[in-house]
């Protein structure tokens, strides 16, 4: 029988996708990651996709983000000009980007603080009504 | 039908269903992988259940199987006309190149009919007529080196059947579409389904029209029960989604079940079980509880396509976070922020600014929208500068009612423009009467 498994969190390659839209921040990213469960999970080595999204990561966040997890010695500060042919890096961006699991935590805005809760591996990005613009039309 | 060259032709089944999309499915297909494949028609894809194309390469034909719901089988076409016409074709081909490789082969015949049922006497009698091809090999019915179908089209008309077919084809099995998709992915034995769960074949015509394939990440703003995100993660796409519907994304609440209304949905029923269930938890990036009125992706978020069935309101009305003053800070805790409805026009208007923003240029926004059929108009459609529109495909829902599936490709960036205010969506101005 085929390996079925369930997915467990919330991944890094999201994170680095999320900002705080609390009204009025002007820095909102990148989101400030606590976690208090985090799995590993084996996911299946894609380089091609990994190359086509490595364009679209802010890279500084994914490091500040695996810092945070205590994760941060799993991959270089920056970007390796060799990124595209770099089997290496490529296998490491693919385990920070897709094979950690943020199972319970949260994502903190660094400037109002707001804090975004993530539960059973989703995160909740909705505001309260205080913390949305009036409509102006 | 020897074509010059290496070039041949095939003709194509197609199922009968949601014949309008039929037609948009192929050119997508055809578009995104840039197949050699040449369309003969005579007469729209959407009224005829055959269709000859010609191609310089089988494994181009065999590409574009690959991927369409809406194509049932294929054959190399070998003769086609009136029956007696394909008679005396196959005798004048069976010494000629074309037929040669197979002359040795184990093989089998098969016959199918459109518009007319047929007893097994009258096609026992048709496979004796294909004794002109001078098979030399076996006839092996559980495992053929070959199979070969005689097609015969009585049209469409069922109070006037005629005698005769309008059309005969004969030619070799190529190969099946993508039928296994939908019986694969079928509600009923989805772990998890929700109310308005897309059905699954229109979800792999989304999914096409969405260019989905390995390599992509593809968002569904309006994801529910990511019904529309099978499909795509079906074909190699990476996939997110969003709703702000909590209780859906974490598979809680009531199971939409029929026969089972009472009960609370069991720790299987989540959309995250669904991909496990499909063998596909490693295409699935995230699915989160967002608001897309107040956007929580960052600036240079960058999506390839984007793929949704937005809450129209026929079943499922559309919600977003009401603004409000302060919060007591002793009602924080627990606090479920109010939800407010939102119209139509803002939530395709909404669509389209998410689109602007995190649309790659050349990447397609694929949506349903719902119109009144007797008012209908391909000029009243939502629309935007920034979009091209590329296939646009009805699904009759009742006699006033139908909803129609777009697809726009995005053909420039707009920047620091109020975007919103390019939103014209005319059809909407009498939908809202018809809302729940």
């Amino acid at each position: 029988t085929a390996l079925v498994r369930s997915r467990a969190g919330m991944k890094l390659l999201t994170h680095n996708m999320l900002t705080s839209n609390v009204k009025g921040v002007k820095q909102g990213y990148p989101l400030l990651l606590k976690s208090t469960a985090v799995e590993v999970n084996e996911v299946e080595f894609n380089p091609d996709f990994i190359i086509r999204m490595l364009p679209r990561i802010e890279w500084h966040a994914l490091v500040q983000a695996m810092d945070q997890l205590g994760l941060g010695d799993e991959i270089p500060p920056e970007v390796p000009e060799d990124a595209a042919t770099n089997d290496d890096f490529l296998q490491r961006a693919h385990h920070a980007l897709f094979e950690i699991e943020v199972k319970e935590g949260t994502l903190q805005c660094p400037e109002s603080h707001k804090i975004y809760p993530i539960s059973n591996g989703v995160p909740n990005m909705l505001l309260n009504e205080d913390e949305v613009e009036e409509e102006t039309s | 039908a020897l074509l010059a060259g290496p070039r041949k032709y095939y003709v194509i089944c197609f199922a009968q269903a949601h014949e309008d999309f039929r037609e948009a499915e192929l050119r997508a297909v055809l578009e995104m992988f840039q197949l050699d494949i040449r369309i003969h028609a005579k007469e729209p894809i959407a009224q005829s259940t055959l269709l000859i194309v010609d191609s310089s390469s089988e494994a181009d034909v065999r590409k574009l199987l690959n991927r369409c719901v809406s194509i049932k089988m294929c054959l190399e076409l070998w003769a086609h006309g009136s029956w007696p016409d394909v008679i005396a074709e196959l005798s004048r081909l069976q010494s000629t190149a074309l037929v040669a490789p197979y002359k040795q082969s184990t093989f089998k015949f098969k016959f199918m009919s459109v518009g007319k049922r047929l007893p097994f006497s009258f096609q026992r009698a048709r496979f004796e007529d294909l004794s002109v091809l001078a098979f030399e090999g076996q006839v092996e019915l559980t495992s053929p080196d070959h199979v070969f179908y005689v097609f015969e089209d009585y049209g469409r008309d069922h109070n006037d059947i005629p005698e005769e077919p309008l059309c005969a084809y004969f030619g070799l099995f190529i190969g099946e579409g993508r039928r296994d998709i939908p019986v694969k992915q079928n509600l009923a034995e989805r772990n998890m389904v929700g109310t308005t769960s897309m059905d699954p074949e229109l979800s792999v015509l989304m999914a096409n029209q969405g260019r989905a394939r390995p390599g992509a990440l593809v968002v569904d703003p309006f994801v529910g029960t990511a019904s529309v995100l099978y499909a795509c993660a079906e074909f190699g796409a990476h996939v997110m989604g969003s709703d702000i519907c909590y209780t859906t994304i974490h598979g809680l609440g009531k199971t939409s079940r029929a026969n089972m209304k009472e009960k609370q949905r069991t720790s299987k029923e989540n959309i995250k079980s669904n991909f496990a269930q499909y063998g596909l938890a490693d295409r699935l990036v995230d699915v989160l509880v967002a608001d897309n009125y107040r956007c929580a992706w960052r600036e240079g978020v960058k999506f390839d396509a984007i793929v949704t069935d937005p809450p129209y309101g026929i079943r499922e009305g559309a919600r977003k976070i009401a603004a409000s003053g302060p919060i007591p800070s002793a009602l924080r805790e627990g606090h479920k922020p109010k939800i407010q409805d939102y119209s139509l026009t803002d939530v395709y208007g909404d669509l389209f600014a998410f689109a602007c923003r995190f649309l790659v240029l050349g990447g397609h926004l694929v949506f349903f929208v719902p119109v009144i059929r007797a008012e209908y108009e391909v000029s009243k459609l939502p629309s935007h500068p920034c979009f091209r529109m590329t296939a646009n495909s009805e699904q009759v829902l009742n006699r006033t009612l139908s909803r129609r599936l777009v697809t726009l490709v995005k053909i420039c960036e707009l920047a620091d423009v109020e975007v919103r205010s390019f939103v014209v969506c005319p059809i909407f101005a009498k939908l809202r009467s018809y809302d729940r």
